[in-house]
């Protein structure tokens, strides 16, 4: 009985170094993993023919991000779009009213991935995210 | 435990041991950029957590070895995914799932237990081994998938998948259900049929060659 309870506490040693581990790395690099990431968008929507930047990171979503933009009281969220073609990420203006009309594609393979996919589904996703309850009380904030 | 081994169902040689792969293969595979990635992801999670593995072999308590193996591996997942954002954050989103399953296949293939059981050299030569011989089947169906499912060839860059030797023509001519997940496992049974044949006729050579 004594081994196991002294098993117990060493694995939980080990878990619990793991874990702090993993949350420092997390933590340290996350200002610069912010800004690495706004710039990718912002280039790329800029290509795009974007006059909307995205600004600083809300929150994050069930693999989405939700981001400030230049323009008042809208936001821009990066999502993926899993299509017959493989995943996509592409980042949307949403305004006061929830209306987003133009999907900007990051990256190109995501590019190529959106032109292949049906138009009908990549609309699903956008209404999928823009009504999507969470994300939706998020920018209401 | 020999006879759990070989057991029909439950052995090592059982046909659900063998599928445990498969997902990382299909996912892995569609894109040659993505299946260099998810390679360099596997052999570093693979290399790193057999070498944490033996290194402090003496401090896991073995009960819990299992338990104490799923952290180590997905720890090293997790610092290579990190890299892979600081270099790219487009590319870390396109190949996050096979980064994240890297961990989950290094605790199914058994290789923690087999590692454990050796000494240091044998235990990192038969993890780099293993490692590299799933890379390879990767790259090389990657290499069929892409070229014939999407009519190009793409590379990793730091502005995520660029795709090379691409033209409309190849692309219009492409047989696209090749690249989907679907496509890939019908690939996969007419790889894994023609691979019998070849191991068959090697055996058969080999034989001959013996008997001569």
């Amino acid at each position: 009985m004594k081994q196991l309870f002294q098993d117990l506490a060493i694995v939980l040693a080990w878990i619990c170094c793991i874990l702090l581990f993993s949350w420092l790395l997390l933590y340290f690099t996350s200002e610069i993993r912010s800004t690495s990431l706004i710039r990718l968008c912002n280039t790329e929507i800029k290509g795009q023919g974007s006059t909307v930047s995205v600004q600083k990171i809300l929150s994050m979503n069930n693999g989405g991000l939700l981001f400030s933009a230049s323009k008042p009281n809208t936001t821009a969220l990066l999502s993926p779009m899993l299509s017959p073609y493989g995943l996509s990420m592409n980042l949307m203006f949403i305004d006061a009213s929830l209306h987003a009309d133009t999907l900007y594609p990051i990256g190109t393979s995501s590019h190529w991935i959106n032109q292949r996919t049906n138009p009908e589904l990549v609309s699903f996703f956008m209404d999928l995210w823009i009504t999507n309850p969470v994300l939706k009380e998020k920018r209401s904030k | 435990m020999a006879q759990i081994d070989t057991h029909p169902f439950w052995g090592n040689r059982s046909p659900l041991a063998h599928v445990s792969y498969i997902p990382f293969l299909l996912y892995a595979s569609v894109r040659f950029s993505i299946a260099i990635m998810s390679s360099a992801a596997l052999i570093w999670t693979y290399a790193l957590t057999s070498l944490t593995i033996l290194v402090a072999a003496g401090a896991i308590p073995r009960t819990f070895k299992p338990m104490v193996q799923v952290f180590i591996s997905s720890f090293w997942a997790l610092v290579f995914g990190v890299l892979i954002y600081l270099f790219s954050p487009i590319l870390f989103y396109d190949i996050q799932f096979p980064v994240a399953f890297t961990a989950v296949l290094f605790m199914i293939s058994g290789l923690g237990e087999k590692v454990a059981a050796t000494d240091f050299s044998s235990g990192m030569k038969k993890t780099i081994v293993e490692a590299l011989v799933i890379s390879l089947i990767i790259l090389l169906f990657s290499l069929v998938r892409e070229p014939f499912g999407f009519g190009a060839l793409s590379l990793p860059t730091n502005e995520g998948i660029k795709e090379i030797l691409t033209s409309d023509i190849a692309s219009d001519i492409a047989i696209k259900s090749i690249a989907t997940a679907s496509g890939g496992l019908i690939v996969l049974g007419f790889i894994v049929g023609l691979y019998r044949i070849v191991k068959d006729m090697f055996l058969t050579y080999y034989s001959q060659r013996e008997n001569q």
